[in-house]
């Protein structure tokens, strides 16, 4: 008796509302020792026992949903909870916060350890909602139960817990209407004006609504940034992503599964729209990049940053005449067909990494002779056994009526001592000035007669091209003022010292990383080529 | 100086208010310096499109943002991120629904872009988080929406 009437006054809404909290609990008729659940599908259901209830779960509860335990003094709760958080005092959880991201909406305690005289197990002192307006979804739902039922009403109990049972509260709110429609007040460019300020899921959602709702919904304003970077995307996915008329999308990490469009390809229009695609270090097969960009037209910056390509890929990326920017670093597959393929038709590239590559001697040879003029910045770093002293090549701007050739043209006639050997790993670009050059170059070119043909090259790195001596590098910088000097891993300390000391002007080691035609720079992860990528 | 101005809403009332506080109504600025060359003291503007509730409102926001600089309209997505949501406004667009979609409204017509931006993010608030259903419920209308769903 003295139990029921303390189940009672545990479990009567009166006595936990005076705490001035939302929650309200429910006379439960059941038995369990310890349920903890919440939205998301993350069940935690303890059969029985306190050892069953594993640091690791209580650690996962902990971090997903939002609760304050205080002066827990019986029950395994504390205990649980002490052994992932063991700073706490012995017996005590002194009010601690669990955790602060909150993406729980029921939290249902229990425990079967039976009240002392005088003694409460668990009551709404101890616990309680985490109220702070910080706090993203704050608890919905508190249930406490004490389980003083005797054991004659245990058996009866089912072992798992049923949603209906187990839930005592809903979810969410009921939402009653007015009655009134609002938005058929607002015209089609009104809605949008509010839709623009939805994220994208949200959008989805409103999709449903209504018909009109779904027409601006699919308006093509609302989903011209698109960043899916990491995400996993289904067959077809990306078809309807881009027919959506997105402008900017960043694709970099995702996996993207074939084929990526649903229907008969011949029939899907070219997306016009599509003009930034970063698809860096994403997974995604040669056929699909192939369909994909036979698909595009008009992309102007393009990255396939680690992307296995081929022939078939190069011709898709050349269809592109706008390409103003391209970053093939670290690409495989990168043939000499490839690289006829790509080039004819693209007058307006300016910038173009195509470092690390594994270029053959056969590539680099088309490269010279295709590489556009219109060319700002390049970066060949890592052509380790091809670009050598037999084979330096450098390229130049238009502007100076020098068509780009191979450097046997210039051969010198005669071997510098302390000039080039193989193990050329080696990266130049120049800044993005108009009409400046640029040039890629092995030891070779140090010689001062050609370098002077380089008058407007800004930046220059020959980072690990090695056996270059610091005689060579002073006279280059005599005959070529660059503004910029990367030489990292060539020369000493010392020599870098007097280097600097003699040309002042000359920065020298100012940039570690490579930026041409990379979308990411830097801390700025979420925009690609300094475009947003994401809702507001 | 101070050029007082006067604005008629639709249900014939007639409101005082200062030209410079009504100049941030792109509607009423073209209204004053393209009809009226710039003598505008003391000329009567209808504006048929907005009630006295919804003006009288329109017009304490205005006057509460009348220092504001003027947003640089160099790009429309700048512009949008520039505009700041103050707790100011937050107490101000706790009203209905009905003005709430009234102050759109007459944000709208009246071209005033912050009010705009500001109530079109409160209406977009309450939209976000919730279900299709939801939003159904709440914010359009009732039974007859279901044989609108596609």
């Amino acid at each position: 008796m003295a139990n029921d009437k303390r189940t009672h006054d545990i479990n009567t809404g009166a006595d936990i509302d005076t705490e001035g909290s939302l929650y309200k609990t429910r006379k439960r008729p059941k038995l369990s020792p310890v349920s903890v659940r919440g939205q998301n599908e993350n069940k935690y259901q303890m059969s029985e026992g306190c050892e069953t209830f594993s640091a690791e779960t209580v650690h996962k509860f902990a971090t997903t949903c939002d609760i304050i335990c205080e002066q827990v003094e019986n029950g395994f709760i504390t205990k649980s909870i002490q052994n992932v958080l063991s700073e706490q005092d012995e017996g005590h959880c002194s009010t601690k916060s669990i955790a602060a991201d909150s993406t729980c909406e029921n939290i249902e305690l229990y425990t079967h350890f039976e009240p002392q005289e005088g003694r409460p197990i668990l009551n709404t002192s101890m616990i309680r909602y985490a109220t702070q307006p910080k706090v993203r979804s704050p608890l919905t739902a508190v249930c406490i139960q004490n389980s003083l039922q005797p054991n004659a009403q245990k058996k009866s109990l089912p072992t798992v817990l049923s949603d209906e049972t187990s839930f005592n509260y809903q979810r969410r709110p009921h939402y009653v209407g007015s009655g009134i429609d609002h938005f058929a007040r607002l015209s089609y460019e009104m809605i949008l004006a509010v839709f623009q300020w939805l994220p994208k899921k949200t959008l989805l959602r409103c999709s449903l609504v209504s018909k009109t709702f779904n027409q601006v919904a699919c308006d093509e304003s609302l989903w011209g940034r698109m960043d899916l970077g990491g995400k996993h995307l289904n067959r077809g996915g990306l078809g309807k992503i881009l027919r959506r008329g997105v402008v900017v999308l960043r694709l970099s990490q995702t996996k993207i599964s074939s084929p990526i469009f649903r229907d008969d390809v011949a029939r899907i229009p070219c997306f016009q729209k599509l003009r930034y695609l970063d698809l860096s270090m994403a997974s995604i097969s040669e056929i699909s990049l192939t369909q994909l960009l036979d698909k595009c037209e008009n992309i102007k910056k393009l990255s396939l940053e680690a992307v296995p390509i081929n022939a078939a890929v190069c011709a898709g990326i050349g269809k592109n005449k706008h390409l103003e920017a391209l970053n093939l670093t670290m690409c495989k597959g990168i043939d000499k067909t490839g690289i006829l393929h790509l080039f004819p038709r693209l007058k307006s590239l300016e910038n173009l990494n195509i470092s690390w590559t594994s270029l053959d001697t056969e590539c680099i040879d088309a490269l010279v002779k295709c590489v556009p003029r219109s060319l700002l910045r390049l970066n060949i770093a890592g052509c380790r056994k091809t670009l050598t002293d037999e084979r330096p090549i450098y390229a130049r701007t238009a502007s100076n009526k020098f068509s780009v050739r191979s450097f046997e043209s210039f051969r010198l006639k005669r071997q510098e001592t302390e000039l080039g050997q193989q193990n050329t790993d080696s990266e130049s670009l120049s800044s993005n000035k108009a009409n400046t050059e640029m040039f890629l170059q092995t030891s070779e070119v140090l010689r001062s007669d050609h370098m002077r043909k380089f008058k407007r090259l800004e930046f220059l790195s020959m980072s690990r091209c090695y056996n270059v001596s610091l005689d060579a590098y002073l006279a280059l910088i005599e005959v070529l003022p660059v503004l910029f000097l990367d030489i990292f891993g060539v020369l000493s300390d010392d020599a870098i010292k007097i280097i600097q000391y003699k040309f002042p002007t000359v920065g020298i080691n100012k940039y570690i990383h490579s930026a041409v035609a990379r979308p990411t720079v830097g801390t700025r992860r979420t925009s690609i080529w300094g475009l947003r990528t994401r809702d507001l | 100086m101070s050029n007082m101005i006067y604005l008629q809403s639709s249900d014939g009332d007639i409101f005082e208010t200062d030209a410079q506080i009504a100049k941030c109504s792109g509607t009423i600025r073209f209204m004053l310096e393209d009809c009226y060359m710039g003598e505008y003291e003391g000329v009567l503007i209808p504006l048929p499109n907005v009630n006295s509730a919804i003006l009288r409102k329109v017009l304490k926001w205005a006057d509460h943002h009348k220092d504001d600089p003027v947003p640089i309209e160099d790009d429309g997505h700048s512009v949008k991120q520039v505009s700041v949501f103050s707790s100011w406004d937050a107490e101000f667009l706790e009203v209905d629904q009905g003005t709430l979609f009234g102050l759109v409204q007459a944000a709208n017509y009246l071209d005033i872009q912050g009010l705009l931006d500001v109530t079109c993010k409160t209406v977009a608030n309450k939209i976000s988080g919730k279900t299709a259903d939801d939003i159904r419920n709440t914010l359009t209308t009732n039974q007859n929406k279901f044989q609108d769903f596609i």
